[in-house]
């Protein structure tokens, strides 16, 4: 299982990838927006987990990216310390699975990134 | 030292002492440039070098905050400086480097996470008696400093460390709001102490005030009362708007009175109250008061009308939509429209009325379908 | 005949120079001082801005970003992507094409997926005719509004702009400008935390010739390469580090950057946008809202956050340098005579009795007189006349005061600001601030009273062509 992690928050990035790689993930970290577009085409993961304030390109291109310019299915979960609504529910629309909002619980966020892989594997 | 001038006196202002004292003054001047020069420079050739130095700690640090967390996850072990030691970090620690960038990083990670990650880095903080260090700050004399620590406090939840009551009346607004925010946060009952403030609250810090509150799970109301009977009429819209927001209806509040306040706002957050959580007893007197009311209350008060008015009311909304601005005239016709039986019948009689004002209006309430 | 002409010039040179070299100097004295305790200020009270909490409250006004273009076919989209990242929760960008002749519409509208939209506006300011207002179909872009109109230059698409905009403030930003992903939370503060009226707020622009620029994000700020830009670099840290902030913090600022600053738009609806018969706009909208907030007794506050958070590219080449001198110096000049009834008149306070005539003397004359001494000196030389021993001094003197006032603004810039890392950029500073009273300073003098020769005589009102060299030459780096 390949999840690429879009954080620029170096300390959770680090905190992140430690986590999934004990959950014997493959761990893909772009510490801004337009290194994840990069790493996305050249890598292909199974599941994206984004921030939405990065530097260079934000997550919602990222998002837009991913859905509409490479038409994919892959499942995103946005991470985000935002509660603006608006911004919520344009990440949604946009075509983001599910959304976190920071403070957040690691074992939340894994058991969420489980069961989006599994309903995407159960699809294809 | 100068030749003498050739110039005669009359014909410059300027003679030789004064021209001895601006080359003297000049002179000074160019030392002082390069005094300036060289202190920037070297001073900007340390804190290249100790960025670097920083930097190189800081990813230490982080990498050791991530293996501490992941170390203990879903343990039971008690976290002690034995533990401490199996990390290659932990002799660095000693260094005051090392030991103010892992302050710092602990409040940066404290705020993304929940739980027992939250835990987690909250028991190294006491591990290593950061705790002694956050009370030294806030003793400190420098508003900012006070601020950064209060919201720091607040972020760890650390209810024991200090007491911060002395800082709840501080001249700097900046300060006493955060103080303020912890002291709700960390308190069971924060009614009698905001009713012992000092400063008026502003719309903003009550709005920050009631936001503290609703985060927390409050049982116990009935001290409010010391605060809509207060004397400060900024702390009984607080206690008004949070009655309004925890719908308190048991309270017994003198409506009549706080209705008939010498404060705009104290009616204000009033309205608001009973529209929201009154029965349909104020109508009459609502209907009187909606002259000197702003938009916004006006409003409100054509919502309660709708609730609660009969067919008496049907002049006054008549009364609205003739003299009142367009948004209000389109709020008595939606008032109109769902009142009650005989005021639809009204409101279907406007759509034929005589002013075309009107009837674009009811065409535009129509259009709009509701 | 000749001696007596001689004597008028040693008497204007008594008499006119000397109180003018001891009216800038105490002034520019002043104004470093009272900058220094603002900064300060300023600095201790953003170290705990808590952008999240301030994002979401119910208080933050609107803002709309109004960016006119005009022929920016090559940038247009990189520079919208730009302005879309900002951070800011209320924001509406607004971007007027200006009539270009290039494809800068088309090619915002093959990009952000533009489609001619229903849009309700009148025309409160004169402006010329609104062709379309575009929205994107992509819900990921829907604060950017694009407004076609007929071509009318700068002043006339920000009033267009200004139709178009709904918020409680607008920014004008030329679309080539850079801007921090946190300005507008900073910008906005002092409305938020102001009793009085906030009816503008100005900003500090800075320079980014040679900087490493990457998907308009600043990845490494650099003091630029050639001499020309960073002698400007350091014109503009004396004007906004020591001068403005001053002048904003006793409410007598009478320019705000065109290139960057808010404003309060009901306010400038009411005093009438824009004047498109000037090139000096930006200032001129401002004296012309002191004018009305004071004629109408409205507390008010024309605010200034000292900090940069705007980048743009500097002129390098000295002929596109010359017409943007050429430019300010016919903007003030003109500013200053259509509201001269302001001059030392009470009823303007600060602005009438204190930056009025500050900028009347400093400001506009002060190239003259510098010119008239300057020739004056070159006379004396030829005829042989000079005295070498006061000349020497005098020049000493003058050489060792400017110098120390560009390096006590790179000295505030350092410890305030901090915004250049390598030890080697404060370097290029310094001796660039000790060449600049050779070489730089006399081309301002010469190029300010072109520029007054020109309105009065030549009755020139446009702006010259602006050839950009835009972001993508920083790309490329």
């Amino acid at each position: 299982m390949k999840v690429l992690i879009a954080e620029d928050e170096t300390l959770l990035l680090k905190l992140l990838t430690d986590k999934f790689q004990k959950e014997d993930f493959e761990v893909i970290a772009c510490p801004d927006g337009f290194s994840a577009i990069e790493m996305y085409d050249k890598e292909f993961p199974d599941i994206v987990i984004t921030d939405l304030q990065m530097p260079f390109s934000n997550g919602f291109e990222l998002i837009f990216h991913i859905r509409n310019t490479r038409e994919s299915s892959t499942p995103i979960i946005v991470l985000s310390n935002t509660n603006i609504e608006s911004k919520i529910i344009t990440s949604l629309e946009l075509g983001a699975s599910d959304f976190i909002e920071k403070p957040f619980r690691l074992n939340e966020l894994i058991m969420r990134v489980r069961r989006l892989i599994n309903v995407s594997l159960v699809r294809h | 030292m100068f030749e003498k001038s050739q110039l005669p006196p009359e014909r410059f202002l300027l003679d030789n002492k004064t021209l001895d004292l601006i080359y003297y003054v000049s002179f000074i001047v160019l030392v002082v440039n390069a005094l300036i020069i060289s202190y920037v420079l070297l001073k900007k050739l340390s804190d290249k070098f100790q960025r670097i130095r920083r930097d190189e700690v800081k990813e230490n640090v982080q990498e050791f905050l991530s293996d501490w967390i992941i170390r203990f996850e879903g343990s039971k072990e008690p976290k002690t400086l034995n533990a401490l030691q199996e990390f290659p970090i932990c002799n660095s620690l000693k260094k005051k480097i090392y030991q103010e960038v892992l302050y710092e990083e602990i409040f940066q990670f404290n705020q993304v996470l929940l739980g027992f990650e939250k835990q987690t880095l909250k028991d190294l903080y006491l591990l290593l008696s950061f705790d002694r260090l956050l009370t030294k700050k806030l003793k400190s004399r420098k508003w900012y400093v006070l601020v950064s620590s209060v919201n720091q406090l607040i972020s760890i939840e650390d209810h024991n460390t200090s007491d911060i009551s002395g800082l709840i009346n501080h001249p700097n607004q900046q300060v006493r709001l955060s103080a303020l925010k912890a002291k709700i946060a960390f308190s069971e009952n924060p009614f009698p102490f905001l009713a012992r403030l000092k400063y008026p609250l502003s719309e903003w810090e009550i709005f920050e005030v009631i936001k503290t509150i609703k985060l927390k799970d409050l049982k116990n109301f009935d001290d409010i009362h010391l605060l809509i009977n207060h004397d400060e009429p900024s702390l009984q819209v607080l206690g008004i708007n949070l009655a309004r927001i925890f719908q308190l209806l048991y309270l017994k509040i003198d409506v009549k009175k706080l209705l008939d306040h010498a404060d705009l706002k104290v009616r204000r957050s009033m309205i608001e109250f009973i529209t929201e959580c009154g029965n349909g007893d104020h109508v009459v007197y609502l209907k009187k008061i909606f002259e000197e009311q702003l938009e916004p209350q006006q409003k409100v008060i054509l919502n309660y009308i709708q609730e609660y008015g009969c067919d008496e009311d049907i002049p006054f909304l008549e009364y609205v939509i003739k003299n009142y601005n367009p948004a209000l005239k389109i709020w008595a016709i939606k008032v109109l429209y769902h009142m009650n039986q005989n005021s639809k019948i009204h409101f279907n009689y406007l759509l034929s009325s005589d002013s075309k004002d009107r009837r674009k209006i009811t065409q535009h309430l129509i259009d709009n379908q509701w | 005949m000749v001696s007596s002409l001689l004597h008028s010039l040693v008497y204007f040179l008594q008499y006119g120079v000397l109180p003018y070299c001891i009216f800038t100097l105490t002034g520019y004295a002043l104004m470093t001082i009272r900058s220094v305790k603002v900064l300060k200020k300023h600095k201790e009270a953003n170290i705990n801005i808590d952008y999240k909490t301030l994002n979401q409250s119910p208080f933050l006004p609107s803002i709309s970003i109004i960016a006119p273009a005009y022929n920016e076919g090559v940038t247009i989209v990189e520079n919208i992507r730009s302005l879309l990242s900002l951070g800011y929760n209320n924001l509406k960008i607004i971007v007027v094409n200006d009539g270009s002749k290039d494809d800068t519409l088309e090619k915002a509208i093959k990009f952000y997926n533009l489609e001619v939209a229903e849009y309700y506006f009148k025309y409160r300011l004169p402006c010329n005719n609104i062709r379309a207002v575009y929205k994107s179909r992509n819900k990921a872009f829907k604060n950017l509004i694009v407004v076609d109109k007929a071509n009318g230059g700068k002043a006339d698409a920000l009033n267009a702009g200004l139709n178009i905009s709904y918020s409680d403030y607008f920014a004008c930003v030329d679309v080539d400008c850079l801007i921090e992903p946190n300005a507008f939370e900073n910008m906005i503060l002092p409305v938020l935390n102001n009793p009085k009226e906030v009816v503008a707020v100005g900003g500090i622009v800075w320079l980014n010739n040679d900087s490493v620029i990457k998907h308009g994000h600043m990845i490494k700020l650099q003091v630029p390469g050639s001499f020309l830009p960073t002698v400007q670099l350091l014109e503009y840290f004396r004007a906004f580090l020591l001068g403005r902030t001053a002048w904003g913090s006793i409410n007598g600022l009478m320019l705000i950057s065109g290139a960057f600053g808010i404003f309060h738009r009901e306010y400038v609806i009411k005093v009438g946008g824009y004047n498109k018969k000037t090139v000096g706009e930006d200032m001129e909208l401002v004296m012309r809202l002191h004018k009305y907030m004071l004629s109408n007794k409205i507390p008010y506050q024309v605010a200034y956050v000292p900090h940069p958070f705007c980048w743009t590219e500097a002129p390098e080449s000295l002929k596109i340098l010359s017409r943007q001198r050429n430019r300010w110096a016919r903007g003030t000049a003109e500013c200053l005579l259509l509201h001269k009834d302001m001059l030392f008149n009470p009823k303007y306070g600060v602005i009438g009795m204190i930056s009025y005539p500050y900028w009347l003397i400093a400001e506009w004359m002060g190239p003259f007189i510098e010119g008239l001494g300057l020739l004056f000196t070159l006379i004396m030389i030829v005829m042989g006349m000079i005295n070498w021993h006061v000349f020497a001094i005098m020049s000493f003197f003058i050489f060792s005061i400017s110098v120390f006032f560009s390096i006590s603004a790179i000295l505030v810039q350092e410890i305030y600001i901090g915004k250049y890392s390598n030890p080697k950029d404060l370097m290029k500073m310094f001796l660039t601030a000790i060449a600049e009273p050779f070489i730089y300073h006399p081309m301002t003098v010469y190029w300010a009273i072109k520029g007054n020769y020109d309105l009065f005589f030549k009755k020139t009102h446009s702006w010259g062509e602006m050839t950009r060299t835009g972001f993508n030459k920083s790309v490329v780096k």
